[in-house]
């Protein structure tokens, strides 16, 4: 194991891509072993072999024809209509469009830089400081995880076998506790004078406008939420249902989409799909070692003897939180997803709550300062550095933080929903 | 027209993979939903078509550079040694990706009797497809390695990536 842990750690020193990573420390250690080295290709492929995850092309698919065809963007200027009379509107708009827009397209990255690329501008016209607007992006950003269709669900639905529809269903109202967290501070500081309290920038025919032009573009979220929600449809189902619509709408009703550019988003989809999977792949050769050698046991025997379940989730949180920093968000969750599930389990924790935990943390993570991924990007598209953004982000982190605990002690948030609709 | 579809080779043959996935899953909620009839065959063109988006995906990601690292150290060194660790980075992942495709090959081989419920088709086909992947990126890690060695750190990095 020593030999494991040696090579894992170099080799992401190094800058090995992350998924040869993990795959050359278990080649390190299988090669001391005397398990056959074929394991390799049959975890690679066992890991990835299970049809929910056909869910993830299609999300990213349907994601990049929303982003492309115009879908999101008069979504994303209806959310922003919407919230004018409140102080602060425009943040908390920001908060509304990623709710609708993030964590659809599997990249978070791509999400965050296209959301930044619509949002820090706009802010910046209404008297934002950039610094501001880029720390509100971020932490809306790294609540928008937590909103189906979320790629990180559909990956830990399969990876778990917890049905993807509860995630989906789970992830609701967590989010709804995050954005709502963030948007009082939002108000709080609109109405301190520390933001701009652009309160005048509601208008009811604007809204009529912004409404009239989304129409179209709002069937999208009722096949998605509705198909799921309402048991009619599976996660992969409504996901193709999604990108038949998202073709019909951006090739021929707005005609914002050409086939040319719609076999580039094929080959696009592809990679995503094969940079996250193949991950899944490797990881699951090391997850394999891992409980091979007993090593979740023994945690578990640990954290038995502690015998406290709500330790093991501040914990196991707290990982994956640094971890999602470090390893870029979802690769750090594929790799202690499948190590932390059994233990949570035996402590008696719910496997959807503690699934949605974790991916509440891994949206922190991911614009934590000073090396969370998608905070690096949108401080890209803003131009403003780390050092500048880290002082106005860290009230967000720290509310997004009592947000998670709010998450985490209260199971009955994430688990009413699926309750209600009958998913769970 | 066929010089651009040879250059981009790996690329057609993803997007056709992923077509045909969507294809095949809208067809099966198609006939699920409106004449109630279940086509387990398609399920499995599904299958085959989902693995080797994965795989070949994958291929094409090392073509692009676009595998997920982390890259603080790399950054932080000077350009010459920047080459160095490039070459490092390079060499561990041929040596897994070689025992991927050696592993893999046998696989295939051993596997080839086993075939699918409906359709009978080996499933040394959908296999197959991890030995392949290997070996296309191998390929594009040994062009990026030849442009290292020959280029340097300095314009590998103002090329993108890692690898």
């Amino acid at each position: 194991m020593g030999a494991l842990a040696l090579v894992l750690i170099a080799a992401f020193l190094a800058g090995i891509p992350i998924a040869f990573a993990i795959g050359l420390a278990s080649l390190a250690f299988l090669l001391k072993s005397d398990i056959p080295l074929v394991l390799i290709v049959q975890r690679m492929y066992t890991g990835v072999d299970f049809f929910p995850l056909v869910a993830v092309p299609l999300f990213v698919f349907a994601g990049f024809l929303m982003e492309t065809g115009g879908i999101s963007r008069r979504i994303v200027d209806l959310a922003l209509s919407i919230v004018g009379p409140v102080r602060g509107s425009l943040g908390m708009g920001a908060v509304a469009s990623e709710m609708i827009f993030s964590g659809i397209s599997g990249s978070s990255i791509a999400d965050a830089s296209a959301m930044g690329a619509i949002l820090i501008p706009t802010m910046g016209k209404t008297g934002y400081d950039n610094r501001d607007s880029t720390a509100i992006v971020a932490a809306a950003t790294g609540m928008g995880i937590l909103v189906p269709p979320c790629m990180a669900m559909v990956v830990l639905g399969g990876m778990g076998q917890i049905s993807i529809g509860a995630l989906f269903a789970g992830g609701f109202l967590p989010a709804f506790v995050m954005a709502l967290a963030i948007c009082l501070l939002i108000y709080y500081q609109a109405r301190r004078g520390r933001l701009p309290g652009d309160r005048h920038a509601f208008s009811g025919r604007q809204v009529g406008r912004a409404f009239k032009a989304a129409v179209i573009p709002l069937v999208m979220p009722v096949i998605i939420f509705g198909g799921i929600l309402g048991g009619v449809t599976t996660a992969t189902e409504a996901a193709v249902l999604a990108v038949v619509y998202g073709f019909i709408v951006s090739v021929f009703i707005y005609r914002e989409v050409s086939y040319a550019q719609v076999g580039k988003m094929l080959v696009n989809t592809g990679v995503v799909t094969g940079v996250i999977l193949i991950l899944i792949g490797t990881a699951s050769i090391f997850s394999w070692i891992m409980a091979n050698q007993q090593v979740p046991q023994a945690i578990t025997r640990f954290m038995l003897a502690i015998g406290e379940p709500w330790l093991f989730l501040l914990l196991a949180s707290v990982v994956i939180l640094v971890g999602s920093a470090v390893l870029d968000g979802l690769p750090a969750i594929i790799i202690l997803y499948p190590i932390l599930l059994p233990i949570a389990v035996k402590l008696g924790i719910d496997p959807l709550h503690f699934t949605v935990v974790m991916v509440a943390a891994e949206g922190i993570g991911i614009v934590l300062p000073p090396v969370g991924i998608c905070l690096i990007v949108i401080c890209g598209v803003s131009k403003v550095s780390l050092s500048e953004v880290t002082k106005p982000l860290l009230p967000y982190i720290a509310v997004m933080f009592v947000s998670l605990l709010v998450i985490m002690y209260i199971p009955w948030i994430t688990l009413v929903v699926p309750h209600w609709v009958g998913l769970y | 027209m066929m010089r651009k579809i040879l250059s981009n080779f790996w690329e057609t043959i993803l997007a056709a993979c992923v077509a045909a996935l969507c294809a095949g899953v809208f067809m099966q909620v198609l006939l699920r939903y409106a004449i109630k009839v279940s086509f387990p065959a398609i399920e499995e063109i599904v299958s085959i078509s989902f693995i080797y988006t994965i795989f070949l995906g994958a291929a094409v990601g090392m073509k692009r550079m676009e595998h997920l690292s982390i890259d603080f150290l790399l950054k932080r060194v000077s350009l010459g040694f920047q080459k160095v660790l490039r070459l490092v980075v390079a060499a561990g992942t041929a040596l897994f990706l070689f025992f991927v495709v050696r592993e893999g090959i046998g696989f295939v081989r051993d596997s080839y009797t086993q075939t699918t419920t409906y359709l009978n088709l080996p499933m040394s086909y959908s296999y197959a497809a991890i030995p392949g992947s290997g070996l296309i990126m191998l390929y594009y890690l040994a062009k990026r390695t030849y442009a290292i060695i020959r280029s340097g750190g300095a314009s590998a990095e103002a090329e993108g990536g890692h690898l």
